[in-house]
This record gives C-alpha cells, structure tokens and sequence, in this order.
C-alpha cells in the first residue's frame, strides 16, 4: 500500500494511505506535484502542512478515515446542490464526532478543512456553526461569539431599520 | 490556541450562510460590519413589481442584490431597483395594463448581466429596441422566451412582432436558448428562421408558430445558414409551409437530446414526414435521450419502429396520432423493436395500432430479453387488444413476471401498464 507521510506545523507526521490522502483536494494536487518531480516512483512523499497543528490534523485523517468510501464531492461543486448533503449526510458518527469540540476548535477545523480542500467536512462543519446562530437574536449571536459591534455613528440602527421587515414578518 | 469566528474568510462564511433562510441571514446582518458586508454580496432576491407595490419595493429592495424580477402592470417609466448589475432573470407580462415602454427600455439598458428575458405579450417595438443607444441586456441574454396569445390575430401586437425576429438584432450574440410562442396574422410578418440564422450559438429551439390557414407560397428560407445550426433541444410545432426549414435545421444535428415535433391542426396542414427525422437518427443516435412525436397519418401512412432500432440512449419514446380519434388509427409494424432499446424507460403509444402478431412478437422479446422497461402504455387501444395480450403473456407463461394495470378513469381511454417484477435476490 503507497503511504504518505503529512507533517503538522508543529512538527507531527502522520502516515496515512495515499488513497485516503488524495481524499484531500489539497493534498492530492501535492502528491501528484511529487510524483512528478520525483525520479524514484517509490518515494514516499512527505507533505508539509504548515498552517494546521497535529490536533487538527488528526482530526481530518480521523474524518477522512471513517468517510473513505464515500463519494468524492466536488470542491466547486454548485452551492444549491452541494449544501443539503451536509445535512443529509451527517451520520450519527458525524454528531458524536463534532459534539466535543468547543467552538475555538471547530473554527479551527473548518479552516483546515478549507485549505485541506475536504468538501463533505467542511459542509458539517459550518453547519454546525449555522446551528448555533439560527434561532438567536444579533444580541445572542454577539454572546454566542464574542463578538462586538463595530457599527460606526447610526449605522447600527440603520442596519436594525434595514433588516425589521424580515425581523418583525 | 482557541480562534475566533472572525478569522474564517468571507468564502467560508458564506457557505455559512448559505444554510440560513433568508429571515435569519438578516439578523446576521445586524451583528457587525463585516458580517453586514458578507450578508449583502451573498443575498440575492426575486421581485415582484407592479403600479401597487412601487413604493415597498424601492424601500424594501431598492438598494439591495435582486437576482430575478417579474413586471406586469407596470406604468411607471422608473424602475426602482438601484443596481441593476445583478439582475439575471427577467420576465414582462401584459395582464389588465401594459408595462411602460419606457422602464422595460431602461432595464434593458441597464441590467448588463441579464441571461434569461421572457417577453409575454409584450410589443419589443421600436421605442425599446431601436434606437442609437445599445441596449447592454441583449449581449449576455442566452435565453430569450417571446409569446404572444393566440387571441391576439387580429391584434397590433402580431405585427410588431416583426421587429423582434425580423430584426436580425446583432446584439444578441451569446443566445444559446430561444423559445417562440406566437400568433400571427399572416405567414409573411414573421420569418422566425431568419432570427435562427443569425444565432450560431443557439442550441435549444422552441417554437410554436399559430398560423390561420393560407395559401401563401411563405418566405423563401436560407437552407444552407439553417443546416449550419447544431441544435442540442428541439421542441416545434410544425407547419407544412416550413418543412423544408426543418428538414434543413435537423439534417446536420448531431448532438440532439431531446426532439419533440408536432403539427398544428388544421385541413390545410399536413404536418410533416417522418422522413426530416432520419439524418437526426443517424447523426445523434448516441445523445437522444428523448423523443416526442405527433404524426399526421395523411402525410405517413404508417410507423416502422425500426427507425428507431440504433439509439443508444434513449429513455423516452412517445408516439401520438395527431388526430385521433377523430380519424382512423394509425398502423405501426416492429413494435417488438423498441424491447431491445436497452436504455429505454418510458414507450408511450397513443392512437397507433398493432397487429395481433406484432403483440405475440412484442411479448415474445419482452421474455427474451428480460425487459428493463419501467412503464409502458398503450392509449387507446382496444380491449381485443389487451386481451390478445394478455392470452400471450399466459402462453409464454409470464404471468408471474408481469402485473398488467387497467385503468379507464382517464375518460373512454384504455390503457395498461406493464410493470417488470424485480426478482428478489434469493431467487
């Protein structure tokens, strides 16, 4: 089995399956980039992932690894066709996957998930996110956050005067 | 190391928001700048506009991204959307009151990103369309739908039809769909295949052009322009006076996927051949995907199946006799033939008869080949028929294959459906 070996910017590697790899968009490009400046077709290539730490890493091959049969989903793949598989598709391995992390992580998980370029990933993830600001007020959201206003002079209450005939309906 | 929300880039936060409804990306709006920012390039609307909804709409979306807006009743000449770049659907209806000339002109001024305008009894006259000022919607325009009523014959609009697709407008170069539904006075106002030549880009074809009987030899068409045309869509109904047109415009297609003909009816017009079809038999026998068919019996005496024996992904079959049952069935041989279409799933056989032997062949290759067809009816048929059928399914012992459905709800109509049994695993 071809492996590849995925370093975090904290100095951890990981060895993982080049298929389970190339479930990554990001690191597909990365292998096949290796294999073709490589002259030994058996090297082990070795990525450098530099802007995600072993936690977060370990997260994504942990994702990747329990969703490597499903179907790849584009990474362009149109907006009102892709966002429903997020929630038709999340398993109850998913929920319990997701359900101990604290928001600092999951942030930190969608962005690797952006730059790993791992669709069905960051689809649950922001979905959580989407989950803990449907139903709130701006107030809620803004505590839910930690997240302060920076409206400037009556911006603020032009914006509230804006938005109440979709607020009040 | 915990992050914070603010560090997602806008991409991220607008799949975000690409889960909330509408109502509740708006009291995301309200939580700071930066997300007011990412609601207001993400949110597109549909609006609605008429005289009694001018003010809420200038107030409620006057100054935000609306993507699709329909007019009807509409007789002010300023239209109170802002920015009109964002605009991509278009529709204009005439009901009780004309839409001004003047705000359909400046919305075809204005909205440079319009890909879809459909026109509904509406005069494209020349206060809007010519004059010296470009009109920016005509050049990223890829679909244009124009109906007129069929009430409309005697009516001025009929006429001014002509300066929509007689113009040759040289704007509309990225047309790729045209959809014409339109009354006409006489067969001279109007030279739609004129308008198809100018469009190499054009792909999907509509067309219905209502016509009252004449005698006129019609306008001599650019056959050559028209056999140029590739079209991927057709969907016509056709005069006899424009056969040669048609014949022209299918003879080169060879990427068709959907080929739906049909004849307006009247005793002066005898439809078409089924002959204008075969080089689209020929040439796009691995894309058709669907074909519709109403055949005029005076003109084709009867259907040969076999025509349609090479298709190598056709999922819909559907053959109608124009006239019945005002008039006699028309006779079809080699029914047996659509059974070996391998991607077939959908044969529909309206007002066409078959021979007792074609029915013991049909079933015959039915049990041959396992059939994959999903629904199949017959229209009109006889009850002899179904039984002939249904004594040859006993014959061939497939009763436990089939479920064979009556249903005469649908006025004095007959048909069955024969349904394949899936064999389950354990036999």
């Amino acid at each position: 089995m071809a492996l590849v070996r995925v370093i975090s910017s904290d100095g951890a590697a990981f060895l993982v399956s080049q298929r389970l790899a190339k479930r990554s968009g990001k690191l597909k490009t990365e292998i096949e980039t290796f294999r073709k400046s490589s002259d030994n077709s058996e090297a082990q290539p070795e990525i450098r992932i530099v802007t995600i730490r072993a936690e977060i890493l370990r997260l994504v091959l942990q994702w990747l690894q329990q969703h490597q049969n499903d179907p790849v989903l584009p990474a362009n793949q149109n907006e009102q066709d892709g966002r429903g598989d997020a929630e038709m598709g999340q398993s109850q391995w998913d929920r319990d996957f997701l359900a101990p992390m604290d928001l600092g992580i999951v942030m930190e998980l969608i962005l690797a998930a952006n730059h790993l370029e791992v669709k069905g990933l960051l689809d649950i993830t922001c979905k959580l996110v989407e989950s803990k600001i449907t139903g709130r007020t701006v107030d809620e959201i803004r505590t839910a956050f930690k997240l302060k206003s920076d409206f400037k002079g009556n911006e603020e209450e032009q914006t509230r005067l804006e938005n109440r005939w979709c607020v009040e309906n | 190391m915990a992050l914070h929300i603010e560090v997602l880039p806008k991409e991220v936060l607008s799949i975000i928001l690409d889960f909330l409804d509408t109502k509740q990306k708006f009291v995301v709006r309200g939580v700071n700048q930066r997300w007011r920012d990412t609601v207001d390039v993400h949110v597109s609307f549909c609006v609605s506009l008429c005289d009694k909804n001018y003010d809420y709409v200038r107030h409620k979306f006057g100054r935000r991204r609306v993507a699709s807006m329909s007019i009807e009743n509409y007789s002010r000449s300023e239209i109170p959307i802002q920015n009109l770049n964002f605009l991509h659907r278009l529709y204009i209806r005439k009901s009780t009151k004309r839409v001004c000339d003047l705000a359909v002109r400046h919305l075809l001024l204005n909205a440079a990103n319009l890909k879809s305008l459909t026109l509904e009894d509406i005069n494209f006259g020349t206060k809007i369309a010519i004059q010296n000022q470009p009109l920016l919607a005509l050049l990223s325009i890829e679909k244009l739908s124009v109906k007129w009523e069929q009430t409309s014959l005697s009516n001025p609009v009929s006429s001014k039809a002509d300066d929509l697709l007689n113009h040759e407008m040289p704007q509309l170069k990225v047309l790729h769909v045209c959809q014409i539904l339109c009354a006409i006075k006489s067969r001279h106002e109007i030279d739609f295949f004129r308008l198809a030549t100018c469009k190499p880009l054009l792909r999907q074809l509509k067309v219905q052009l209502f016509r009252p009987p004449t005698n006129d030899v019609g306008p001599v068409h650019n056959l050559t322009k028209l056999k140029k045309l590739n079209l991927t869509v057709v969907d016509a109904d056709i005069l006899e006076t424009d056969v040669c047109a048609w014949e022209a415009i299918l003879s080169n297609s060879s990427k068709m996927e959907k080929l739906s003909l049909s004849c307006y009816s009247s005793k002066r017009n005898r439809g078409f051949p089924l002959s204008i079809i075969f080089p689209v038999l020929q040439k796009s026998f691995e894309s058709l995907v669907t074909i519709q068919l109403s055949v005029d019996p005076n003109i084709n005496p009867h259907i040969d199946m076999k025509m349609f024996s090479d298709l190598k992904s056709i999922r819909t079959l559907c053959l109608k006799h124009r006239d019945y049952p005002t008039q006699f069935w028309l006779p079809a041989y080699n029914l047996h033939t659509v059974v070996t279409l391998q991607t077939l799933q959908n044969f529909e056989s309206d007002g066409l008869k078959y021979s007792e032997e074609e029915i013991h062949q049909f079933v015959d290759e039915i049990a041959a080949h396992k059939t994959k067809i999903i629904c199949l009816s017959f229209y009109q048929q006889s009850q002899a028929l179904r039984e002939t059928f249904e004594t040859r399914v006993c014959e061939r012992g497939l009763q436990n294959q089939f479920s064979i459905k009556t249903d005469i709800s649908d006025m004095d109509r007959l048909f069955f459906l024969i349904t394949p049994r899936i064999k389950s695993k354990n036999q």
